[in-house]
């Protein structure tokens, strides 16, 4: 699956380690993303396949990607639901 | 409630959201000051505590529908604001405060003109995600410094968008507010006030600048508005309660109540300062 911010979608990251903040425009609740949360939609805006963002998140926290898999699905899935991200199957080549 | 978030992530959203209205509704909107600005032309200047975008004056009732349609409140309308009636101010339970420019004190003699002027230089900003069109270079100049001329104090913005400027693009700027009859507001800002000290204008700059003399406002206000129509509408604004500025002195939404006591007040304490400007006068004439 492949994942991107949805349509009116605004962000703005502060501070170090970052924090996200999202929101849907024009009048969304804006969700405040911290630690793995914010790491996993800084990892979908870089790199957009959801292989790729587990295999780097694994490789940030040193854990088996299998271990992480579930989480990082769930997440993306409530953020697919909340409308801030869109998601997409990959195109096989 | 916007409680917790920083002020530098509540104003990105603020021009995120009157971006995304103004596409639904289909008003053109300039992004100006605070985080809008080219921050390499504007080194050292806070990024503000609100947004503040200009729009194009025929759109300026859709712009206004869709963002009471989409959560934004009206604290403050353009007749309740500055002598120029240039700005209302609108607030966002999660995004914070907004001012919206139908016009820009300066540019009051043909706001469509000039906003078509700075439209059609107009750049790209990201602001939160958002694409966001911004005055260009030259219009951000003018801007500023007109900005600069009603507000004392803001030497940064007169340093960085006229004192570092080349000989060349001072032309640029000078004659851009020619142009545009923006030539009072910046012979203000960059001092040269000698220039246009016959300009009907100037008294209307001064009030601005002093923020203080009410009466005198509401005076200026009388000699600049020509005709019967607009005078009634102007006797009619001068006991309009204002419910920002009442809200924020009681510390709470106002009642019906409180804005038909306020009503009396205004219309009491107006009297009262006819009353006081006419005592001297009747003894001088005696």
């Amino acid at each position: 699956m492949r994942y991107s911010r949805a349509r009116d979608v605004a962000w703005v990251t502060e501070g170090e380690p970052r924090t996200v903040y999202v929101s849907v425009m024009p009048s969304g609740r804006p969700l405040v993303l911290k630690g793995t949360a914010a790491d996993i939609w800084l990892g979908v805006l870089e790199l957009g396949e959801r292989d790729l963002v587990v295999d780097d998140l694994a490789a940030a926290y040193a854990v088996d990607a299998a271990l992480i898999e579930p989480q990082v699905d769930d997440f993306l899935a409530e953020l697919v639901r909340s409308g801030l991200l869109a998601a997409e199957p990959v195109k096989e080549l | 409630m916007t409680a917790g978030l920083p002020t530098s992530v509540l104003v990105r959203f603020a021009h995120a959201s009157v971006q995304a209205v103004a596409d639904r509704v289909g008003a053109d909107v300039l992004h100006i000051k605070g985080v809008s600005v080219d921050p390499s032309a504007n080194p050292g200047r806070p990024a503000g505590t609100d947004a503040d975008v200009l729009v194009r004056p025929a759109h300026v009732r859709r712009l206004m529908r869709g963002l009471v349609d989409h959560d934004w409140l009206l604290w403050c309308d353009f007749d309740e604001g500055s002598l120029f009636e240039h700005a209302a101010s609108l607030h966002h339970d999660s995004y914070g405060m907004l001012d919206v420019h139908q016009n820009f004190p300066g540019f009051h003699h043909d706001p469509a003109r000039a906003f078509e002027a700075l439209w059609q230089s107009r750049v790209a900003r990201d602001i939160g995600g958002v694409t966001c069109p911004a005055p260009g270079l030259l219009g951000e100049h003018l801007l500023l410094l007109l900005h600069a001329a009603r507000s004392p104090g803001k030497t940064l913005d007169v340093d960085n968008h006229w004192t570092r400027l080349s000989p060349a693009e001072r032309d640029e700027v000078r004659l851009l507010a020619d142009h545009l009859g923006a030539g009072v507001g910046l012979a203000l800002a960059i001092g040269e006030e000698g220039r246009v000290r016959h300009s009907s204008e100037l008294a209307l700059w001064h009030l601005m600048r002093d923020n203080s003399d009410r009466l005198g406002e509401w005076r200026a206000r009388w000699r600049n508005a020509h005709g019967v129509v607009p005078r009634v509408r102007l006797l009619v604004r001068a006991t309009r309660v204002n419910r920002f500025d009442l809200g924020q002195r009681l510390g709470r939404p106002p009642t019906r109540a409180d804005v038909r006591r306020d009503w009396w007040r205004r219309a009491r304490a107006g009297g009262l300062s006819v009353l006081r400007m006419g005592r001297p006068q009747s003894r001088k004439s005696s």
